[in-house]
């Protein structure tokens, strides 16, 4: 503790936030999304996976309220909080519509025009849209201090790899990183449910 | 060593015996870092048994320190927790006096 006792309330401050995310269902539905985006781009469904997130996040919110806060407890933080976060969430989701623009730009002259040169660059544009959804994943690891996130992030650089050297589906990058999200959120739900049984 | 004897019992004298109490003491944090919590997350975050919150939680409702909202959560009760401006402000003269006594110490 300093002098004004500060960091100790800091301290307390971080960890009762942390535990929003202690459920594992922001895992469980961002590596959801990142695997049906990347089964349905890969099977020529790629309409459908622009509604994957819009589709996830409402079941999500309906998921931390019925399933989650019954166990945790009702939290609400104070406006300093709620303003960084608001910044934070600011900056993801321009980064998403960056990652957007970027995405269509690709989507009309790289996959169909044939106006970004030698298919050498196109292997390389391949493994693009997975390596730009490693950024927001670090965004998030460092900004709510989720680690784990830091891990998909990885998984989704490495996943990439692959596609540009082996000259796969773009999509075929989401997948590993997906399902690790999955596997990573489900082993916390099983630990959180076991630390907080419902009414204990 | 520097030891500032006069300045102990001072400090210590001002200390606020009702937040004092370690218990008290750790759900004032709680609430001092947050707009406001509810039972089951203070229970939560502190570990301690649901008798021992209420019980300290009515002393410090009476001491006009934290502002308790019952409600229904659909069929589920909700006992929401907020410190007011009061307690708000003895907590932080609290730390304020316990910082100082603790300055005086000898090291």
């Amino acid at each position: 503790m300093n002098a004004e006792g500060t960091s100790d309330l800091e301290q307390i401050e971080r960890k009762a936030y942390q535990t929003i995310w202690d459920d594992g269902l922001i895992d469980i539905f961002v590596g959801l999304a990142l695997f049906l985006i990347g089964v349905f781009w890969v099977s020529q469904g790629s309409a459908y996976s622009t509604f994957v997130a819009p589709v996830l996040v409402p079941f999500w919110v309906v998921a931390r309220k019925r399933f989650s806060e019954p166990r945790t407890g009702v939290v609400h933080f104070s406006r300093e909080r709620l303003a960084k976060e608001n910044k934070k969430l600011r900056l993801l989701f321009l980064f998403g519509v960056f990652t957007f623009m970027i995405g269509v730009f690709w989507f009309f002259f790289g996959s169909h025009g044939e106006s970004l040169s030698t298919p050498r660059d196109l292997n390389i544009v391949a493994g693009l849209p997975a390596a730009l959804l490693a950024v927001p994943a670090i965004i998030v690891a460092l900004a709510y201090g989720l680690g784990r996130f830091l891990a998909y992030a990885v998984m989704l650089l490495v996943s990439a790899l692959p596609v540009i050297y082996l000259d796969l589906h773009p999509g075929w990058a989401f997948i590993p990183g997906g399902l690790l999200g999955i596997g990573v959120g489900s082993t916390l739900l099983f630990r959180f449910v076991r630390k907080h049984p419902l009414g204990g | 060593m520097k030891v500032k004897a006069i300045c102990i019992p001072l400090e210590l004298g001002t200390l606020d015996r009702l937040i004092h109490d370690p218990t008290r003491l750790m759900l004032m944090s709680y609430l001092f870092v947050v707009d406001s919590a509810d039972f089951v997350f203070l229970k939560n975050q502190t570990n301690l048994t649901a008798g021992n919150i209420s019980s300290h939680m009515t002393k410090l409702e009476d001491a006009g320190y934290v502002k308790v909202t019952k409600s229904f959560v659909g069929k589920r009760p909700q006992t929401m927790f907020r410190l007011t401006a009061k307690g708000r402000k003895a907590f932080e003269n609290y730390r304020k006096s316990l910082n100082s006594a603790l300055s005086c110490l000898p090291e």
